[in-house]
């Protein structure tokens, strides 16, 4: 199912939460709405599932405008933050809910819910309530109680903020794998990066009730649209340079930032400008005598993740942050130590607005 | 579907806030208005009031109300703190029943603890006998003296209640931290348990002095000469010569305004240091050293044992050989219970009947009022709220006045009807049913509609299905409470009974007017068991103690 929003705009009072977004949502696809919390990412969620009535605008699934069909009749299977589990139900009571409404009962009503509570791995868990699971469990019973009812559209809104790191990661796999298996059209909303990266397919990143940027995880990681995205998926540190030529023949520009002169590819630079270029703390590495664009730094923290360390070096007037592969135990840079450092001329991206 | 369930509720709304406008707002504006009209001449005047502050006799009377509340305020602090500390922080043996049984007094009939009062001490009383019989005098029960001990024993509970449920809901983390930062557990105790409990102890108070200051019984029966706004305001409302209703609409608003002013003044106070916090883990119950727990549990079981052991004389009394206000202690007698179950039961089917009716309307109603007070927040279920609680600070006489004189005339007449006290009782006693259903309903997660509603379930419906399920304890004890307190309810219905619709409260009022302390002692004895027996069931049926929602 193809869910189109068309200009879509809400208000709360004063405050637009949601300003003329437009998105196209493929069938099948995993798409992730991802922002800062406020940003209007699940009052957007909220009105595709009809909670809320934009303002302006209108959604499609398919070809059909949803817009005049109440919440109970869109079709659509939403995962809330904190589960909704109806606590006076037992488990199978919780599944079986929305196929009751459905007006499917008996033997095939049985059939459904245990098939699904299975595909969960909470197989035998029927008869029991609510509050005897876990976090973990009860995050699966809501998912089955969403999918049960094969929905045209899986929404979903932070459904893994209430869990632990590790269930989270391991829950966000078997989310992923489910959604394949079934290729429902799933909406997904966290304000976790890490986490958008891992299940999407694609995410669009809101900010200030704007779409900032729809792409894939790595085209927001590698071409990030502006600063906001830049920072916000991922770390990275912006260097201000002065263009001082361009190379139109070679598409290499020629910049300087703390009395070091840089060349790297942007196109479209013209001297005098200031070009705000973005590079990831993996792009910057140790350089050899005859590395080009070479700066030195004074190594000032150093923090040890296990398979990386995190540096925080002092160079070119400010401060940057190195992630270099940990090798052995022996081969870290100290605090105070200075370092000769380098990136590749193809790796900056140059961030504009 | 916004929209939709959003008309549904709009009109439960607008109905919910007629029918408030209609039986209290629009009565109580009625006799404000009645006061300002010169009983002699018909016309405006603030002369009423200047009469209220410079006539010597309603001056007293006012400072009499006052008086009265404020101490039994003062000493239901002194009692309800401790014991709320003791029983709920410290080890002591059969803590749990000193609490259910420390909650009792709330619910039991004021007048007839009164009553209890005048069998002990009154001047027949069984003490005053033994007493006599060694030469000894007792301190005469009639007056303020008695009027305040029987309000501190019957409404300490109220500052217990709140104190304990606030001692709960502080994480025991905090004391923790203090006690890190290198604060000695007296510190701890006065700067940060006690600060944290403080805005409770304020609500509690406030809660005794209201219910003191519009108690009409109890003044009546043991107060003597010792005369009171609520009492005062029903006398020039009812007496047949010289009454003066716009005296008693005078009387009747400068009772309500001094309520409501506390009441405003609390609320404002409360709201800025309010720091009840979803308390994971409620702070540890400590042992005391020996001679600690001896002291405590003494003094625990002691104030039990005084505001409960009055009401067992009554239960005697009432199967005791009487005549007039002579008991014969010791001879068994079924004469009086005989006489109010076979020759005049109708007063006991009447207190029945009123209270069952009341109650069922009252759920219902207190049920979507809840809903939407606690769903729909902005202004309102702000008013809604602020409309509903209103009757909470005026008095049963004075509400129980206001209409009277206002259903006494116009196109539907219900002053002299059963209609009346059905319709008193249930805008007395649904705030407590809003209450109850409001408090759990404010732990349900809203999410869990919009999940019904997702899976196809149309709004209303939803309603029906998940939340009232889960609402359905506390309508339950929202119910019992309003079942019993009606049951017990003196003020409104001694001004707007009449004659086949006596009540088994005013049977005993009237009794006790009359000196017959054994009829009196058998109606009360009934009441007493109609209101214990259902808590009991409560308690034991669904493990909940109704009162600790209040």
């Amino acid at each position: 199912m193809q869910i189109t929003l068309k200009n879509i705009v809400k208000r709360f009072g004063q405050n637009t939460v949601v300003n003329h977004v437009d998105l196209v949502i493929g069938d099948g696809e995993f798409f992730t709405l991802l922002g800062p919390s406020g940003c209007g990412k699940t009052t957007l969620l909220r009105m595709i599932a009809g909670f809320n009535q934009p303002d302006e605008g209108d959604i499609l699934f398919g070809e059909e405008s949803v817009l005049h069909l109440p919440a109970h009749k869109r079709d659509t299977g939403m995962v809330f933050q904190n589960y909704a589990l109806f606590p006076h139900m037992t488990v199978a009571e919780n599944v079986a809910y929305g196929l009751k409404a459905r007006g499917i009962k008996g033997q095939e009503m049985k059939e459904k819910v245990e098939a699904i509570l299975n595909s969960v791995q909470l197989g035998g868990m029927g008869s029991r309530y609510p509050r005897q699971l876990s976090g973990g469990q009860q995050q699966r019973v809501a998912l089955a109680r969403a999918l049960v009812i094969r929905p045209r559209v899986l929404l979903m809104d932070e459904p893994l903020s209430n869990l632990d790191a590790k269930l989270r990661v391991s829950m966000r796999e078997e989310i992923r794998r489910i959604q394949q298996d079934l290729g429902i059209t799933t909406v997904y909303v966290t304000h976790d990066q890490e986490e958008a990266m891992a299940v999407s397919d694609r995410i669009a990143i809101f900010y200030a009730g704007h779409l900032q940027q729809v792409a894939t995880p790595a085209a927001i990681y590698f071409s990030p649209a502006n600063r906001f995205t830049a920072e916000f998926m991922g770390s990275c540190t912006i260097l201000e340079t002065l263009c001082t030529d361009f190379d139109a023949a070679s598409g290499m520009t020629y910049a300087e930032t703390g009395g070091v002169a840089f060349r790297f590819r942007s196109e479209g630079a013209k001297a005098g400008e200031t070009l705000n270029i973005m590079l990831r703390p993996d792009w910057i590495l140790p350089a050899g005598p005859d590395s080009e664009n070479r700066f030195s730094g004074t190594v000032c923290e150093r923090m040890f993740l296990g398979d990386t360390v995190v540096y925080q070096v002092e160079a070119l007037g400010r401060r940057l942050r190195v992630d270099m592969p940990s090798l052995n135990h022996s081969g870290m840079l100290e605090p105070g130590q200075t370092v000769e450092l380098c990136f590749a001329p193809e790796s900056p991206v140059t961030v504009r607005a | 579907m916004k929209t939709r369930l959003f008309s549904v509720w709009n009109v439960v709304f607008v109905l919910a806030i007629a029918v408030l406008l209609l039986l209290v707002v629009y009565p109580m504006f009625s006799i404000f208005q009645a006061s300002l009209v010169s009983a002699e001449t018909g016309e405006f005047t603030w002369g009423n009031y200047i009469d209220v502050f410079t006539t010597r006799f309603y001056r007293r009377c006012l400072w009499n109300s006052v008086f009265l509340s404020g101490l039994a305020t003062v000493f239901s602090v002194i009692i309800g703190v401790p014991f709320a500390f003791l029983t709920t922080r410290y080890k002591l043996p059969g803590a749990s029943i000193l609490k259910t049984l420390g909650t009792l007094p709330l619910i039991l009939p004021t007048f007839i603890g009164a009553e209890a009062w005048l069998l002990l001490l009154g001047r027949n009383g069984i003490l005053t006998q033994f007493f006599h019989s060694f030469g000894l005098n007792t301190p005469s029960i009639y007056g303020w003296q008695g009027v305040v001990l029987v309000y501190t024993l019957q409404f300490f509970p109220f500052v217990f209640l709140m104190v304990s449920a606030a001692i709960n809901s502080v994480d025991r983390s905090l004391e923790e931290s203090a006690r890190n930062l290198g604060a000695s557990p007296w510190r701890v105790f006065y700067t940060v348990t006690l600060p944290v409990v403080m805005p409770a102890i304020a609500s509690g108070a406030l809660i005794v002095f209201c219910m003191s200051i519009e108690n009409f019984g109890v003044p009546t029966i043991i107060g003597n000469d010792y005369k009171v706004l609520a009492e005062q305001a029903y006398s020039e409302f009812v007496s047949e010569m010289g009454g003066n209703p716009s005296m008693a609409g005078a009387l009747s608003t400068v009772l309500v305004v001094v309520t409501l002013l506390l009441t405003i003044i609390q609320k404002v106070w409360v709201e800025r240091k309010s720091y009840a916090m979803s308390s994971l883990r409620p702070p540890e119950i400590l042992p005391l050293a020996p001679w600690k727990t001896c002291l405590s549990w003494l003094f625990c079981a002691g104030v039990v044992f005084v505001s409960l052991a009055p009401f067992l004389v009554v239960l005697v009394a009432a199967v005791t050989k009487t005549s007039g206000p002579v008991m014969y202690y010791g001879q068994f007698s079924l004469d009086n219970l005989a006489l109010a179950l076979h020759s005049a039961p109708r007063p006991i089917l009447n207190s029945f009947f009123l209270a069952t009716t009341a109650t069922v309307i009252g759920m219902f109603f207190g049920m979507a009022v809840s809903y939407i007070v606690v769903r729909r927040r902005g202004v309102c279920g702000y008013t809604l709220d602020l409309v509903m609680m209103l009757p909470l600070v005026i008095a049963g006489s004075v509400l129980g006045i206001a209409m009277a004189a206002t259903f006494n005339e116009g196109p539907v007449i219900l002053t002299g009807t059963w209609v009346i006290l059905v319709l008193a009782y249930f805008v007395r006693k649904t705030p407590f049913s809003v209450k109850t259903t409001s408090a759990l309903l404010y732990q349900i997660d809203a999410a869990i509609e919009e999940a019904s509603v997702n899976l196809g379930v149309p709004p209303l419906r939803s309603f029906m299905k998940v939340v009232v399920p889960v609402m359905l304890p506390g309508i339950i004890s929202g119910a019992i409470i309003m079942w019993v307190t009606t049951l017990a309810e003196l003020s409104s219905t001694i001004v707007l009974y009449y004659g086949p619709w006596s009540t088994m409260t005013v049977q005993v009022f009237q009794y006790i007017g009359s000196g017959d302390f054994g009829p009196a002692s058998a109606y009360g004895a009934i009441l007493i068991l109609s209101v214990i027996i259902p808590l009991f069931l409560l308690n034991k049926f669904l493990g909940r103690d109704p009162m600790q929602s209040l």
